[in-house]
């Protein structure tokens, strides 16, 4: 048989399959419980050439409604309160940033690792999910929505402090944090008596010669850098 | 013992060759999988296809629709690249048994394959035979040996009625592999 003839009734026994079950023909794998009754119409969720639209999710799925079912499902407590958050600031966003389908019917099975990345540039506050897990400590509670400043959303940890605008750490002060801020958990405070160079004698004999006697513990206050110091009311 | 020489010379690296896609498929499969790497496989897809595409130059130039290349060293090309082509496909395939039409197509990739390696079989057996009867001849070989080989009556004969059988073949995965192309472009975003 001719090479073009195979061709043409492979391609018409295709077109059959399709016509008759285009689930079996192309679906890659099962629907979630969910859509199960879905069943052959793959075009409910499908647009032509532009896949699985959003907009096709929301003409059946409530996006408020949907939110409060998954955190009810997800629990009490944090991760709970986070689905919440994100659902509401993502309530007329792209559901299928998160959710796929095809995975079996398991529900579990139809989400996409989560990425931050996913909320895009009009992103949300971050206490909006995490208000639950942001530290209470002192530096933190200074700082309220400016997470950013310090913490990528890839992960909590390496965080990045720009030490440097408060006091540069150069080569004489590249030391342990506690060094210098000795109470846990408490970053606004701080000594320059942790080390022998900053002996609290031999500094306040210093300040005496030049007639000031106050403040010798707010050192910042004048010194912001090793190189020289800013005058009295230099800023805090 | 000359069937011993020809099942050892030419049917086992044929056999071998075969049996090395499928285990270099699962393997690959798996390496992904363990290395949370399963998406790769998407990437295959369209990779395996353009490497499939690329090694029907050699068809292109026997017809002589391309006129660069020597249809030799195209003919190992087609080889090769038909090789890893489909051990790219396999691999974006894994091992998901779910739509129809994608398994159909690499049910006709794998047959096209090993209707390839026939081919293959069937060239160097004529090419053997045409050389032992050289010999018998008292020919020496020279350089338009190879020439006298592809022409050589009983070589044409044996690979046209071959070709009656890979050409078809390989119509229905062309078509089977287009359809999910499509269907994947219409469906997927």
């Amino acid at each position: 048989m001719r090479a073009s003839v195979v061709g043409l009734l492979t391609l018409a026994a295709c077109a059959g399959l399709v016509v008759v079950s285009p689930r079996r023909a192309l679906s890659p794998g099962p629907l979630t419980r969910g859509h199960g009754d879905l069943g052959e119409r793959c075009l409910d969720c499908h647009s032509a050439f532009r896949g699985p639209r959003p907009e096709r999710c929301t003409a059946c799925h409530d996006a408020a409604r949907f939110a409060r079912r998954a955190a009810s499902a997800a629990g009490a407590g944090s991760r709970a309160r986070a689905i919440l958050g994100l659902h509401r600031a993502r309530a007329s966003a792209d559901c299928l940033a998160c959710h796929t389908d095809h995975g079996g019917p398991d529900p579990a099975r139809a989400t996409r690792r989560f990425s931050h990345d996913a909320l895009g540039p009009e992103s949300p506050p971050c206490a909006d999910c995490h208000a639950d897990a942001a530290p209470r400590d002192d530096l933190h509670g200074t700082s309220p929505g400016a997470c950013d400043a310090c913490h990528r959303t890839s992960a909590w940890r390496p965080a990045t402090f720009a030490h440097d605008s408060v006091f540069p750490l150069d080569r004489d002060h590249a030391v342990a944090c506690r060094t210098c801020h000795d109470v846990a958990g408490d970053y606004r405070r701080y000594t320059c008596y942790g080390c022998h160079e900053h002996a609290p004698g031999r500094i306040r004999a210093q300040h005496a010669e030049e007639g000031i006697t106050r403040d010798l513990d707010r050192c910042v206050r004048c010194h912001r850098d090793t190189a020289g110091e800013r005058g009295e009311g230099g800023g805090d | 013992m000359p069937h011993r020489s020809v099942l050892a010379r030419q049917v086992l690296p044929s056999v071998a060759a075969y049996v090395a896609l499928v285990l270099a498929a699962v393997l690959a499969d798996r390496l992904l999988h363990a290395a949370g790497l399963a998406g790769v496989g998407r990437v295959l897809g369209p990779v395996g296809t353009g490497l499939i595409i690329a090694s029907f130059a050699y068809s292109l130039r026997k017809r002589k629709l391309l006129r660069l290349g020597s249809p030799k060293a195209l003919l190992e090309l087609h080889e090769v690249l038909g090789w890893v082509g489909a051990l790219a496909i396999l691999v974006h395939a894994g091992v998901h048994v779910h739509a129809l039409i994608p398994w159909l197509a690499v049910g006709a990739m794998l047959v096209v394959v090993a209707s390839g390696f026939v081919g293959k079989l069937l060239l160097r057996r004529a090419g053997d035979a045409l050389r032992a009867r050289e010999e018998e001849g008292g020919r020496e070989r020279d350089p338009a040996a190879e020439r006298r080989r592809v022409l050589d009556a009983a070589t044409v004969d044996v690979m046209k009625r071959w070709r009656a059988v890979h050409m078809p073949l390989n119509a229905a995965f062309v078509v089977l592999a287009l359809v999910h192309v499509v269907a994947a472009l219409m469906l997927w975003r």
